[in-house]
C-alpha cells in the first residue's frame, strides 16, 4: 500500500470571470521512502495540488473532487481538528522562502520547541530543549544558532531550521515547495545533499516540487509533469534521464541550457499555457505541441501506464497514432 | 583591438553608520574587464558577490569609489549632456519585467517615449511597429495599444528589450533578464538577444548566478566572489576546467543529471558561509577545500600565465601545467 494515494483530485479556484479548476483530475501516488517531484510551470497547479494535500489552500481555494488517501485514511473526509493531529506529526511542509515557515520575533529555540510541545503532551521543557538541539545538529547547524532569531541567520541557515522543524516530530511524509529556489547554487546543494541523507537515516517520503527538472532529476525517485492543471506524464528518474515520452516535457527537457555535452541552439515551447476558465477541447497542450494530431483537438488523452511510468498522450494510444505523427515528417 | 567598453581598476565602497563610527564594506575591489565589439561577455556570481552594484555602475547610475569606466574610449558620463548620450549607447534590461515597466503607460509610450527623448520628431508609431515585430511580438498592431497588464511576463520582457533597442545602443547589460519566467520563456528571451545581438552587431553583457545560461550565451566568462574577479576566460575553457576552486564548486552545486564521473573531493566545503569573508588574503580561503596558510597572506595577484585566461589563486586546480596537478594532489593529502 503506498503512502498516499491522490486520485482524480480536483481543486477549485474563483475568479473575477468565474471558477476554475487549478487541478483538474491529477493521481498519483507516493510510496514510503521516496522521493517524489511534480514539476511544471507557473500555473500548472504543482503547488496547489501540494497545498490541498497538505490543507494550506487559502483564499478561493478548495478541493471539490476526488481523494487523498494516506496511510489508508481518507483526508479529504477529516475535520480540521482532525486534520490536526496530523500535520507536523505525520506530514509536515517546507516552503520556498524560510521567512514564511519562521516567526521572525521568535528565537529559533522556541520555534523548535513549539513544535514539540504542541503535539507531545507532558514533554518537560528540558526534554524539549534536548530534542532541538539533537534536530539543530541533524541540519548540521551549531547548536549556539538556538538562541538566534531567524534574521541573524543566512538564507541557507534559515532553511536549514526550517528542515529541522519539518523533522522534529518525525513525520512520515514531508512536502517540499522550492525549499532551495531562493538560496544560491552551492547552499542549495548542501541543503540537497542534507536532505538525501536525512531520508536515508529516517526514511520518510517527500513530495518535492520545484520547477527546476534538472534539479528534481538530481534528487527524486520518480517524477509527475503537470501541465494546466493535469498530469502530463509520470516517470522514473532513469526513464526521464533516459528520454521523456510526452511532448511537453520533452520540451521542457529541452529549455535548460546544459553544463555538459555539446552547445546547441535550445528550441524552448512556443506559445502560452491556455485559459483555465474556458480550457480547450481536448488535449491542453496540443497548440504547443510539435506532434499534435486531429484527434488531440476533439478528445482528451487517454492515460496510458507503462513499467516506469505513465503518460498521457495521444501519440502513445494507439500505434496508428504514431504513424500519422511520423507521416506528417515530424 | 580597442575594446568598446573598458572598466579599469573600479571599486565601490558603501558606507553606513553615524560620525563616530562608519563602517565601510567593499561591494565591489578592484574590477578591471573589457568587453569588445560584437562579443557577450557574461559575469557569473552568486548574490552578494558585487555584479549588479557593477552594471549600476557601468551604466552611470552609481559612481564609482575608484577606477574609471570608458565606452568606445570616452569616460561614463552621469550627468549633464554626456548623461544622454551615454544612455543612447548603453541600454539595460533588468530582471524584473513586471516592476521595471511602467503600469500606467500602452506599449506604444513604453517604446515610444525614450525614442522622442532622443530626438525623434513626430509620431514614432510606425517605428514602435517595427520594433514590435523585431522582438517577436507579431502581428505588432495587436500589442502597440496594450497596457502591461494585458501582458504575459515574457511578452512583458520582449517590450522592454524593444524598448531598449529603439535608441539603438551598441551595449546591452542584462541583468538576470530571464530569472522571473518560466525556463521555457526564458530560452526564447535568450534566443532573442542572441539574435538581436547578431542582427544588430551589439555587445552583451549578460549579468547572471546561473553558469549554465552563462555558457548558452557567451564567448567569454569573468566569475565574481567577494567584489572580486577570480577567473576569468573563454566560456567553454572555463566550463570544461575551472582553475579557481571556488568556480569548481559553482560549476559541481549547478543541477545536472547527465553529468558523469564523481564530484571532486571537498565540494562541501564551499557551503560553511557562517565564517564570513576575511578582508585580506584570499576572500574564499574559508570555504575552500585545498586553501594553504600563506592563502590569508597579503593581496592574491590575479594570475594571468595562461593565454586569455585569468586566475585569483596561489593553487590553480589542474590542467596543462604539471605542477598544477601535482600542488592540488600534495593538497588533498594535507587536507585529509
Amino acid at each position: 500500500m503506498s503512502l498516499l494515494e491522490v486520485r482524480d483530485l480536483q481543486i477549485e479556484y474563483s475568479s473575477a470571470r468565474g471558477p476554475f479548476n487549478a487541478v483538474d483530475g491529477v493521481t498519483f501516488s507516493l510510496e514510503r521512502g521516496e522521493i517524489f517531484g511534480l514539476a511544471g510551470e507557473s500555473g500548472c497547479g504543482k503547488s496547489t495540488t501540494a497545498y490541498g494535500i497538505g490543507r494550506l489552500l487559502r483564499g478561493s481555494a478548495r478541493v471539490v473532487g476526488g481523494s487523498i488517501r494516506f496511510d489508508d485514511v481518507e483526508l479529504t473526509g477529516l475535520s480540521d481538528a482532525q486534520f490536526d493531529t496530523y500535520r507536523w506529526a505525520r506530514i509536515s511542509i517546507v516552503l520556498q522562502s524560510a521567512m514564511n515557515n519562521l516567526n521572525p520575533v521568535m528565537k529559533v529555540k522556541d520555534q523548535l520547541t513549539d513544535a514539540i510541545f504542541a503535539h507531545r503532551k507532558g514533554v518537560s521543557r528540558a526534554d524539549a530543549l534536548r530534542q532541538a538541539a539533537e534536530l539543530m545538529e541533524l541540519v548540521d547547524l551549531p547548536k549556539d544558532r538556538l538562541e538566534r532569531f531567524p534574521h541573524e541567520l543566512s538564507g541557507g541557515m534559515r532553511q536549514r531550521v526550517v528542515i529541522a522543524m519539518a523533522l522534529a516530530l518525525r513525520p512520515e511524509l514531508i512536502i517540499m515547495d522550492e525549499p532551495t529556489t531562493a538560496l544560491d547554487v552551492i547552499t542549495q546543494k548542501g541543503i540537497i545533499d542534507k536532505i538525501i541523507e536525512l531520508k536515508r537515516t529516517f526514511g520518510f517520503s517527500v513530495l518535492f516540487i520545484t520547477h527546476d527538472l534538472p534539479l528534481m532529476l538530481e534528487i527524486c525517485d520518480r517524477v509527475g509533469v503537470m501541465y494546466a492543471g493535469q498530469m502530463a506524464e509520470i516517470a522514473t528518474r532513469e526513464r526521464m534521464l533516459a528520454g521523456a515520452r510526452h511532448p511537453y516535457t520533452q520540451g521542457l527537457l529541452r529549455s535548460f541550457p546544459s553544463l555538459t555535452g555539446p552547445r546547441v541552439r535550445l528550441a524552448g515551447i512556443p506559445g502560452s499555457t491556455p485559459d483555465l476558465v474556458a480550457p480547450p477541447q481536448g488535449c491542453r497542450f496540443r497548440d504547443r505541441c510539435p506532434h499534435a494530431l486531429s484527434v488531440c483537438g476533439s478528445e482528451a488523452p487517454p492515460v496510458r501506464s507503462e513499467a516506469d511510468g505513465i503518460v498521457s498522450c495521444h501519440l502513445y494510444a494507439k500505434e496508428e497514432n504514431r504513424h500519422e505523427a511520423a507521416a506528417a515528417g515530424r | 583591438m580597442k575594446p568598446l567598453l573598458q572598466v579599469d581598476n573600479v571599486s565601490q565602497v558603501y558606507e553606513s553608520g553615524g560620525l563616530l563610527r562608519k563602517n565601510k564594506m567593499r561591494a565591489v575591489r578592484g574590477v578591471s574587464l573589457e568587453l569588445h565589439e560584437g562579443e557577450v561577455l557574461a559575469v557569473v556570481g552568486e548574490s552578494g558577490c558585487g555584479k549588479s552594484t557593477l552594471a549600476r555602475m557601468i551604466l552611470g547610475l552609481l559612481p564609482p569609489t575608484e577606477g574609471r569606466i570608458a565606452l568606445a574610449g570616452r569616460p561614463i558620463a552621469r550627468r549633464g549632456a554626456g548623461r544622454l548620450e551615454t544612455a543612447k549607447r548603453l541600454q539595460m534590461i533588468f530582471q524584473d519585467p513586471f516592476e521595471s515597466i511602467n503600469a500606467n503607460q500602452k506599449v506604444e509610450t513604453v517604446i515610444g517615449r525614450p525614442l522622442q527623448l532622443h530626438g525623434a520628431k513626430g509620431p514614432v508609431r510606425s517605428r514602435v511597429l517595427e520594433l514590435l515585430r523585431q522582438v517577436g511580438l507579431t502581428p505588432a498592431e495587436d500589442y502597440i495599444d496594450k497596457y502591461p497588464s494585458q501582458l504575459s511576463g515574457g511578452q512583458k520582457q520582449r517590450v522592454m528589450i524593444a524598448r531598449a533597442l529603439g535608441i539603438g545602443p551598441r551595449v546591452l547589460i542584462a541583468d538576470e533578464p530571464t530569472s522571473m519566467l518560466d525556463v521555457s520563456i526564458g530560452i526564447d528571451i535568450m534566443n532573442l538577444m542572441l539574435d538581436l545581438k547578431r542582427d544588430h552587431d551589439l555587445s552583451l553583457l549578460w549579468i547572471t548566478h546561473n553558469l549554465g545560461s552563462a555558457r548558452y550565451m557567451s564567448d567569454r566568462i569573468v566569475i565574481m566572489f567577494g567584489g572580486q574577479i577570480i577567473e576569468s576566460g573563454p566560456t567553454e575553457e572555463i566550463i570544461a576546467s575551472p582553475r579557481h576552486p571556488y568556480t569548481e564548486a559553482l560549476l559541481y552545486a549547478s543541477p545536472d543529471p547527465w553529468r558523469k564521473g564523481a564530484e571532486p573531493a571537498g565540494i562541501e566545503a564551499a557551503d560553511r558561509a557562517e565564517k564570513g569573508l576575511p578582508e585580506d588574503g584570499c576572500r574564499f580561503r574559508h570555504r575552500c577545500p585545498y586553501a594553504q596558510a600563506d592563502c590569508a597572506l597579503g593581496e592574491i595577484p590575479m594570475d594571468a600565465a595562461e593565454p586569455q585566461r585569468g586566475v585569483r589563486c596561489l593553487y590553480p586546480l589542474g590542467g596543462g601545467a604539471d605542477s598544477a596537478s601535482s600542488i592540488r594532489i600534495e593538497r588533498k593529502d594535507i587536507t585529509g
